[in-house]
């Protein structure tokens, strides 16, 4: 690995990939020299994202793009929809989303755009 | 395609007059809809009957709780409560693959070899540490931990409950200022959210999101494995999202 890489996982907005994008993310974890428990965190904040990602879908794909560098793992997620697809609820998701990742994460973004969103969360080593 | 006028007709018989003909007529007039929900779940390996029976089920429950003084269609409210059903149904059944016996003994090993080495190390292991304790790729590593919290070792170990665990109520920890209260409405909806979860599984969520401690040091504080806390965990959040957003996917 050098400096920071750049690695993109594209993948249907189903249920039963999200273990596929858990497992590179935890392999790009251990790249970085994170431990088990950094490791861990990477993947729940994943699985959390991928969730959050799929009510928001725009389109039949989803696209996760990591930026890794030693110590430190960079997650995207975008271009999704600003507006969840369940009015019923309708930040309720968004809500949930953010009280998990920004307990695990350093940080987390969610970023607007012209109706679009990008969630953008970043990991570091201890 | 749903008749809403007769739905209003049933559903009074049904609440006034506790006329069980309106409720099987209810049942029988909205079964459609939960053989659509199950057919979303039938790529999981169930039989579709099962699950279709699964929904049904789901399906009475809406017809018993519908408050018919709402301004909100039945098919609106029943569905989060069928698709919740479904979910439940695939989270107790205790995983979703097929696992090669090979992969299941490695991860009740990984699991081992992460404790041990903890103590050895005092902090938490790596996983090229772990590969070389086992004498495995860290490829094989990541897999075991992936697989250690998608199979119920029912056979092979069961979680121990943690010391004091046994009556811990997270609502007894929870402010109004808590971050956990900015998801939910009230702390009647934080009760109902939290109801589903044991005492072990709240105290793991509070040590993890309100005290700050890694998966590392909630195992050490309770005579559990790193893994199992992991496991733990992901069941924790399943459940809370669950009940929390009950119209979101799976993963």
């Amino acid at each position: 690995m050098t400096d920071a890489d750049r690695v993109v996982l594209v993948v249907p907005a189903r249920g039963e990939y999200a273990r596929t994008v858990r497992l590179a993310a935890a392999e790009l974890a251990a790249g970085a020299g994170m431990d088990i428990d950094g490791i861990d965190d990477v993947r729940m904040a994943v699985e959390e994202a991928f969730v959050f990602a799929s009510e928001r879908v725009v389109g039949e794909e989803l696209s996760f793009v990591f930026v890794v560098a030693p110590g430190s793992v960079e997650l995207s997620v975008g271009s999704l929809s600003a507006s969840p697809a369940h009015p019923d609820a309708p930040d309720r998701g968004e809500r949930y989303a953010r009280f998990i990742l920004e307990s695990i994460c350093d940080s987390f973004e969610l970023i607007v755009d012209d109706g679009l969103c990008t969630l953008r969360l970043v990991k570091r080593m201890v | 395609m749903w008749d809403k006028v007769l739905t209003r007709e049933l559903f009074r018989a049904y609440r006034l007059d506790g006329d069980q003909v309106s409720r099987d007529a209810l049942v029988e007039m909205y079964l459609n809809l939960a053989k659509y929900l199950a057919s979303r779940f039938r790529n999981r390996g169930e039989p579709i009957d099962d699950l279709i029976q699964v929904a049904t089920i789901g399906l009475i429950k809406a017809i018993d709780r519908f408050d018919i003084e709402r301004e909100v269609e039945f098919t609106t409210y029943a569905t989060p409560t069928i698709v919740g059903e479904l979910k439940r149904h695939f989270r107790d059944k205790g995983w979703a693959v097929q696992v090669p016996r090979r992969l299941q003994e490695l991860s009740f090993k990984v699991n081992q070899a992460v404790d041990a080495l903890t103590q050895r190390l005092q902090r938490s292991p790596t996983v090229p540490e772990i590969g070389e304790y086992l004498d495995v790729t860290p490829d094989e590593v990541l897999e075991a931990l992936e697989t250690f919290e998608a199979y119920n070792f029912v056979s092979l170990e069961s979680d121990r409950t943690t010391d004091g665990a046994e009556t811990f109520s997270l609502l007894e920890y929870i402010g109004k200022d808590d971050q956990l209260m900015s998801v939910v409405d009230d702390r009647e909806m934080l009760s109902a959210v939290l109801k589903d979860l044991t005492p072990q599984e709240q105290q793991v969520l509070y040590l993890r999101f309100f005290e700050g401690l890694t998966q590392t040091e909630i195992a050490q504080k309770h005579g559990i494995s790193q893994m199992q806390v992991s496991r733990l965990l992901r069941k924790t959040l399943r459940v809370l999202r669950e009940n929390l957003v009950p119209e979101g996917v799976e993963s």
